[in-house]
């Protein structure tokens, strides 16, 4: 009888070995990883711990970002009782002049972690030091420093809330910057006590690398400075002022205006976060002339004493009117860039084919981007030959249908002045990690030879006659020899080129003999003047003046040179001179001291006189003439073709002015060099 | 040769290795969860004591004439009862239950004793001459002397321990050769019971199966409605005994139906229990290396909860080991049982393997999620003077009556 009574017992014996048996193998078999991830998550915490973002300096070493670290006290509230929460209260209320119930209830609103005080400055935190109950926990946080507030903002970027580079070099290098973060890894018991920390799996934070730029911070300075002041003499919209080692793209300074504080983000908007100097185009007028020169000398298809016939300021081409500002019968080619002659240069440019001309323009970099280290370069705009029409080489040899960005044209200048060859730009000059490592060493990357060594000699003592003897002379430097072109154009507003507003620029280099700085300024929309010898080169002038005072290596002592107050008296004289003389003096060959041509200052002039109002639209004519105070009547829509009154003679008063207005092609509204 | 021949079948190794291969364990397993413990340091010498101590009464009893178990059956039952309503008196109380008392510093659980009174007494009085298990009368004294225990037990309160104390005096009643009808008729309001804690539902569906198995028996319709009004009635002791238990097993009853509900409350034991093994693996973290043992998830891991320890840092090879390791013993002592003539003595191992087994599946089964937390030491292996004396003697009493097998 007992023998199937203990088979029943044995069955349920093997029932239950094979219960719990099949029971552990799901639990420690099967599902082992699952428990292993709960278990786990309830034995570790993981804490980041922030690398320290990296210090970005100028060339000389002056700190321009640094990162600070804040510390925030939290308390978790889980490890703490009620008298706990009351002494850490009270403690809080002492430190930072709080009321000690405000830290109690919040303290008593949650379990778990509690902010108690947000990013204290390592000063305040101070106070804090030693008071270490175990329920408190130490946050540190990093916020970014700009030192010098404004100063080169736009290159240097800045961060968002996370810490994060955006812009400028903060974000370009952001990788090198943030370092990497570390981790700690803390073991909890039971009760929820964090009871060390586990050695073998927490990683050390690496913190960022020091980013050294090119930048040199005094240059920075003194072209912020005279970039504003030009700007606010001008009352102008917005600039951009860069310099720049011609012989090896390094970027020394780059200004913009309107600018902001990166410091206070808050305070700005978009608009004037932006690096204009590479994000923004322009139309570059007169300051493309030497670049097609260039070429007109490097393929031998001119002389540099060939006289052109500069049609007394008027030439049609296709029925379309190319000006002169300033009407010469004939011009030599060197007194073409001197004078800025839109005539000369469009009659020369006709030498090139649309194919040449176009690679001598994408040779210079032209239409693609520079490759600078700076984010949200802007590339141009290059027309191809097949889309050029009858007048584009002419329009582009001064400076219409294309469009560069400001670090394009300095970066095409250095080629044209330094020797011919081409650099890319660059504003890193070293990047050496936290722990001493050299990361990245930039260093000139020569990209091409675009012209040849000696029309790159020609082409600078061309410019160093704009300076002496042509329409820069406003940036005539007093100790050393500089060259420079001016460029201005008419902005295209809404398809029309706007007689109004203008941009206005002046690139110039010194010493001559061997440049060792370019100096890009921009000016948008100059209210009182517009030709960029009269709203730039004084801008230019001024830098130059303030660099060399500052820095003695600047301009070698054999490239000095002393002006005296005779030659200043004769230029002087001459000037009064040339205003009487005939044309033939303009056909002199060699410069002359005696060459000098005051540029004149049509919008002074308007005040007294009747302006030219020829090719002006009927909108911009209305607009000039409505401000003499003249009686006037207009015809017809479009341009004006005629004007009773010529352009010069006195106002006035009750007299008629008629203007008849014919519609044209927006392109022939273009008359400034 | 013949010596050692003979001491080999005298005492039996079969019995005695396994024990001891589980209580070296249990130490290694109370040395690695308290030996760092600020509280607890000084367990595992005290359980070292302990073992030698239990060792010690194992043997006495090994020695002892058989025919003094018969003798002792009574007064033992009858002391243990004396102890047991001493507790509700004296006692000291630990977790809300009143089950410890104290002698002069040195903690016991009387419940503990009551298990040998239990199992020697009920052995007793089925294997008296004239007993039928089948009489009505004989088989309710039995469960009278089976549920008086329980009674006292349940005011202490100690559910872990009566449900035993039942299992017991069920499986004696069943060994004794009481008829399928008769362990029906004493089993189904254990079952009915059972079914009501899991709900209405469960309670409707054992009502039905017992109508059920009503029919098949074909017993005269008197019997059968009272047999059914029996099983009803027990379906609202839940409603009145509920209450009678303390808050923490009320709790605990109800965490076993949805442990995850509340994993910081009730269930938090069982949940930390089954992380534990489960996090071992299929070898274990290693001696000593079982995060959750070492950084104290589990509170008190050394009574209730010392397999988990096994568990986490000896893996599932760990675990199988110790569950072939007892399933070793019953098998040796349910074989020694059904071949002894002696009819009190096969009724005493089979108490004894009774008491260990439940054990054994309570606490294993409550260690890996089967089962509710209710407070049932492992046998040889958990932290506990008492637990491990009160077990050793049985055990002592078991080579005993397997020395004297012929």
């Amino acid at each position: 009888m007992n023998n199937s009574r203990a088979l029943i017992i044995l069955i349920l014996f093997t029932a239950a070995f094979i219960f719990i048996g099949s029971r552990l193998f799901t639990v420690q078999i099967i599902k082992h990883d699952y428990y292993v991830k709960l278990a786990r998550s309830q034995q570790q915490g993981k804490k980041i711990v922030k690398a320290q973002r990296g210090i970005i300096k100028d060339r000389d070493g002056s700190v321009l970002a640094y990162s600070k670290d804040d510390i925030t006290f939290s308390v978790d509230t889980r490890m703490t009782d009620e008298a706990e929460r009351r002494m850490i209260a009270s403690k809080f209320a002492s430190v930072f002049n709080g009321d000690s119930s405000k830290y109690f209830s919040l303290m008593n609103a949650k379990r778990g972690n509690v902010c108690l005080a947000k990013k204290v400055s390592l000063i305040d935190a101070l106070l804090l030091e030693g008071y270490n109950p175990d329920c408190l926990i130490r946050d540190e946080e990093l916020s970014r420093i700009y030192p010098y507030g404004r100063l080169a903002s736009h290159l240097l970027g800045f961060t968002n809330y996370e810490v994060k580079g955006v812009a400028g070099i903060e974000r370009n290098c952001d990788e090198e910057l943030s370092g990497k973060n570390g981790e700690i890894y803390f073991e909890y018991n039971g009760k929820g006590e964090i009871i060390g920390v586990n050695e073998d799996i927490s990683v050390k934070p690496l913190n960022g690398a020091i980013v050294e730029l090119t930048i040199d911070k005094t240059y920075q300075t003194i072209l912020e400075e005279e970039l504003y002041a030009g700007i606010a003499a001008q009352q102008a919209e917005s600039g951009v002022g860069i310099i720049m080692n011609p012989q090896t793209g390094e970027i020394l300074a780059m200004a913009n205006y309107p600018t902001y504080d990166p410091n206070n983000l808050k305070n700005s908007d978009n608009d004037s976060r932006r690096n204009r100097a590479v994000s923004d185009t322009y139309e570059p007028g007169s300051t493309m002339k030497p670049i097609i020169m260039s070429a007109l000398l490097d393929k031998n298809l001119v002389r540099e004493d060939e006289v052109i016939n500069t049609e007394n300021g008027v030439y049609r081409i296709k029925n379309t009117p190319i000006k002169d500002a300033h009407p010469y019968r004939k011009l030599t080619v060197r007194e073409i860039i001197e004078h800025s002659s839109n005539i000369g240069i469009s009659k020369l440019s006709d030498r090139l084919s649309g194919k040449e001309l176009y690679k001598h323009l994408r040779d210079f970099g032209f239409g693609q981007i520079t490759s600078v280290d700076l984010p949200s370069e802007a590339p141009g705009f290059l027309k191809k030959p097949s889309q050029y029409s009858a007048l584009s080489k002419a329009y582009i040899s001064f400076g219409y249908e294309i469009s560069v960005s400001p670090l394009q044209m300095a970066a095409a200048y250095s080629a044209l002045i330094n020797g011919g060859i081409l650099y890319k730009p660059y504003a890193v000059k070293q990047i050496v990690g936290a722990e001493g490592n050299l990361i990245k060493k930039n260093v000139p990357l020569k990209i091409r030879r675009v012209i040849k060594q000696s029309t790159s000699e020609t082409i600078k003592s061309f410019m160093q006659g704009v300076i002496e003897n042509g329409t820069a002379q406003k940036a005539r430097l007093t100790c050393v020899m500089a060259g420079g072109k001016t460029g201005t154009t008419q902005q295209l507003i809404g398809g029309a080129y706007s007689g109004k507003k203008f941009n206005s620029s002046f690139v110039g280099f010194f010493p001559v003999e061997n440049p060792t700085t370019l100096i890009l300024i921009y000016i948008h929309s100059p209210k009182k003047k517009y030709y960029g010898g009269d709203v730039c080169a004084p801008v230019f002038k001024n830098i130059a003046e303030r660099l060399i005072e500052a820095d003695i290596k600047i301009v070698p002592q054999k490239c000095r040179i002393k002006r005296d107050d005779k030659f200043v008296n004769q230029i002087v004289k001459n000037i009064k001179q040339n205003e009487e003389l005939n044309d033939e003096f303009l056909t002199l060959n060699v410069p002359d001291p005696s060459d000098e041509k005051k540029e004149t200052e049509p919008v002074e002039d308007a005040r007294t006189s009747i302006p030219n109002l020829l090719e002006k639209t009927k909108r911009e004519a209305i607009a000039v003439v409505s401000n003499l105070g003249v009686n006037f009547k207009v015809f017809g829509t479009g341009n004006v073709v005629s004007q009773s009154i010529k352009a010069g003679e006195p106002i006035e008063k009750g007299r008629l002015l008629i203007l008849r207005c014919k519609p044209a092609n927006k392109l022939k509204g273009l008359r400034i060099n | 040769m013949k010596i050692s021949h003979k001491i080999q079948d005298r005492f039996d190794l079969a019995i005695f290795i396994p024990v001891v291969f589980l209580i070296i364990i249990g130490l290694a397993a109370i040395y690695s969860s308290t030996i760092n413990h600020p509280v607890a340091g000084g367990n595992f010498q005290r359980q070292l004591f302990w073992v030698f101590f239990s060792f010690t009464a194992m043997i006495i009893v090994y020695f002892l004439p058989s025919q003094t178990f018969r003798l002792l059956s009574a007064p033992i039952y009858v002391f243990s009862i004396l102890l047991l309503i001493a507790v509700l008196v004296f006692g000291k109380s630990v977790y809300g239950a009143r089950s410890w008392l104290s002698f002069g510093g040195v903690g016991f659980q009387p419940s503990e004793f009551a298990k040998i009174g239990l199992i020697f007494f009920l052995s007793y009085w089925f294997n008296q001459k004239n007993r039928n298990i089948n009489n009505l009368k004989d088989v309710g004294v039995g469960l009278l002397i089976g549920l008086f225990p329980v009674m006292l037990i349940l005011l202490e309160p100690d559910m872990g321990t009566a449900i035993i104390f039942i299992v017991i005096t069920l499986a004696l009643i069943f060994w004794n050769g009481i008829s399928l009808f008769g362990l029906f008729i004493v089993i189904a309001p254990g079952f009915t019971f059972f079914a009501s804690m899991l709900g209405v539902y469960y309670f409707y569906a054992a009502l039905l199966l017992i109508i059920a198995v009503l029919f098949l028996f074909k017993r005269d319709l008197f019997l059968s409605a009272a047999i059914f009004g029996m099983n009803l009635a027990t379906g609202f002791i839940l409603k009145y005994a509920l209450p009678l238990l303390q808050p923490h097993q009320q709790k605990r009853i109800e965490s076993f139906v949805n442990p995850m509900a509340d994993p910081l409350g009730a269930g938090y034991n069982a949940l930390q229990a089954r992380l534990a093994v489960g996090s071992g693996g299929l070898f274990g973290k290693g001696f000593m290396q079982g995060n959750q043992t070492q950084l104290r998830f589990i509170p008190e891991q050394w009574t209730d909860f010392i397999f988990c320890v096994i568990g986490e840092e000896f893996g599932f090879i760990g675990s199988i080991l110790i569950i072939v390791l007892f399933t070793f013993l019953f098998l040796r002592l349910i074989k020694i049982s059904s071949n002894l003539q002696n009819r009190f003595s096969s009724s005493l191992l089979v108490g004894i393997v009774t008491l260990l087994f439940t054990h054994f599946v309570i606490n294993i089964g409550m260690n890996v999620g089967l089962m509710p937390v209710i407070g049932v030491p492992l046998p040889f292996l958990s932290y506990g003077g008492s637990s491990l004396l009160m077990i050793m003697m049985l055990i002592g009493v078991a080579l005993n009556i397997s020395k004297n097998k012929r």
